[in-house]
């Protein structure tokens, strides 16, 4: 028994799994809390990130100290989020009382500038010639990825679909 | 109060500037950045709300015997984690209309529970107890009257009432275990009129009627307000729990109704019999779901 019904675990928010769900099964549904899709992209974010600043560093610590300006960068990592979310917010209010955004949920629009940023320090760090650009290159990848899905998705018949 | 001593007092570990925030995450936040960011604040809360901190850990010192400190410390967090996602749900299901996914364990006692004519709804501190409320009156089409403590600040607890009614859409009415007798008489009242009555019974809080007993053979103080109302109304008492499963996920447990007659002794008597078969069902689930008993002040 379900209260109430629920939609999810039946379908993926991004474009990608959606995508080869529909070619799988027929159909796909929009809708967020699929277990991996909760979990990986935000881990994958604050890894980006914190590789990122690692980078910037491009600091000589080995050992304990590593680890202890590891844990300051993983947690300045966050703070930086933080503050990107609420200056996104702002900006996302003034956008709306300017009819500049209309339709877009605030979720959606903080989700284009957390992907475009994260997109930015990937970029940065696929340039870089540590092991850390494996990371930089996953992560862009699998946008290039999402991207062509959507596409795809958009001009796929929409018979068979039922995007929520 | 007003000055600035009120305006800090917002951000105090049960201040309403977190209740806001998480409010303004859920609207904010994408669904995916979520867990990271309950992470972190788990961290946080495990450091400066150190006296909900070592509460946990005591409790969990009685409930997991034989563990060391350093376990009970990694479990504590857990549970505040736990807590963070309860929270963020139930906020998510009141901004953004959302759905839980939930299964039923003892379907038949919801059922009844469902069609009775005055019942008490006897739950505790486990999971998350805010949806638990909203849910079944959704569902059900029913008017719940919710007992609770209040929380210690004035407007968290007015966040968290509006909060309430919200989840509820209108057929959750809150009171408060402290307003006193004439609480009592307007909630048997209530339940002679056959609404249903949902009381916490795991933590004293305030100046309530209290009964020692027993749970994981250590004694415990539980309240009993709930007992002498389903004695003096004749109704039955169910116990029930909404744990968390996973992402939006829940599992509701209903036990078999405690059912109180007036069996012609001494009215002590019978409450402490029920009394001892709700710290029975208690233990069972706080055995199994530790890591939800959301009882931030020491039980033992």
């Amino acid at each position: 028994m379900r209260l109430p019904d629920s939609p999810i675990r039946t379908g993926f928010y991004f474009a990608l799994p959606r995508l080869l769900t529909r070619i799988a099964r027929g159909h796909s549904s929009r809708v967020e809390g699929h277990g991996v899709e909760t979990y990986l992209p935000g881990i994958a974010i604050l890894l980006i990130t914190f590789l990122f600043f690692f980078d910037l560093l491009d600091t000589p610590f080995v050992g304990w100290k590593a680890f202890l300006l590891g844990s300051a960068l993983l947690l300045g990592a966050f703070v930086f989020w933080l503050a990107a979310l609420y200056l996104n917010s702002v900006v996302i209010r003034l956008a709306r009382a300017g009819r500049i955004i209309r339709t877009l949920p605030d979720n959606r629009a903080q989700s284009v500038l957390i992907c475009g940023l994260t997109t930015v320090f990937a970029w940065s760090l696929a340039q870089t010639d540590s092991a850390a650009r494996f990371a930089g290159i996953a992560w862009l990848m699998a946008i290039a990825l999402n991207l062509t899905a959507a596409l795809l998705l958009a001009f796929v018949p929409p018979d068979r679909i039922r995007d929520e | 109060m007003s000055g600035p001593t009120a305006h800090l007092r917002r951000f105090a570990v049960r201040g309403v500037f977190w209740r806001q925030y998480l409010d303004w995450a859920i609207i904010n936040v994408p669904f995916y950045f979520q867990p990271p960011l309950l992470f972190f604040c788990t961290i946080f809360f495990f450091f400066f709300a150190a006296a909900t901190r070592r509460a946990v850990v005591a409790n969990l010192a009685v409930v997991r015997p034989g563990s060391s400190g350093l376990v009970n410390h990694f479990r504590a967090f857990r549970t505040l984690h736990e807590f963070a996602w309860a929270i963020t749900d139930a906020a998510t299901f009141k901004l953004k209309q959302g759905t839980v996914a939930c299964e039923i364990d003892g379907a038949q006692f919801l059922d009844q529970l469902a069609t009775a004519r005055g019942a008490i709804v006897l739950t505790a501190h486990i999971g998350n107890y805010d949806l638990g409320a909203g849910l079944f009156a959704q569902k059900f089409g029913r008017e719940i009257r919710m007992v609770r403590a209040p929380e210690a600040d004035e407007k968290t607890e007015a966040h968290l009432k509006s909060s309430l009614q919200e989840i509820g859409r209108g057929a959750v009415r809150v009171d408060y275990a402290t307003q006193g007798a004439l609480l009592s008489f307007d909630l048997l009242s209530a339940l002679r009129l056959g609404e249903i009555v949902s009381i916490q019974g795991d933590r004293i809080a305030g100046a309530v009627a209290e009964t020692e007993a027993r749970m994981f053979g250590a004694p415990v103080r539980i309240p009993t307000g709930p007992f002498i109302l389903a004695l003096a109304a004749q109704v039955p008492l169910y116990p029930l729990f909404i744990t968390r499963r996973g992402y939006r996920r829940y599992r509701i447990i209903v036990r078999e109704p405690i059912v109180t007659l007036r069996s012609g002794r001494e009215r002590e008597r019978d409450i402490e019999a029920a009394v001892a078969r709700w710290c029975s069902v208690l233990q069972e689930v706080i055995t199994a779901h530790w890591e939800q008993w959301f009882a931030f002040t020491r039980g033992f």
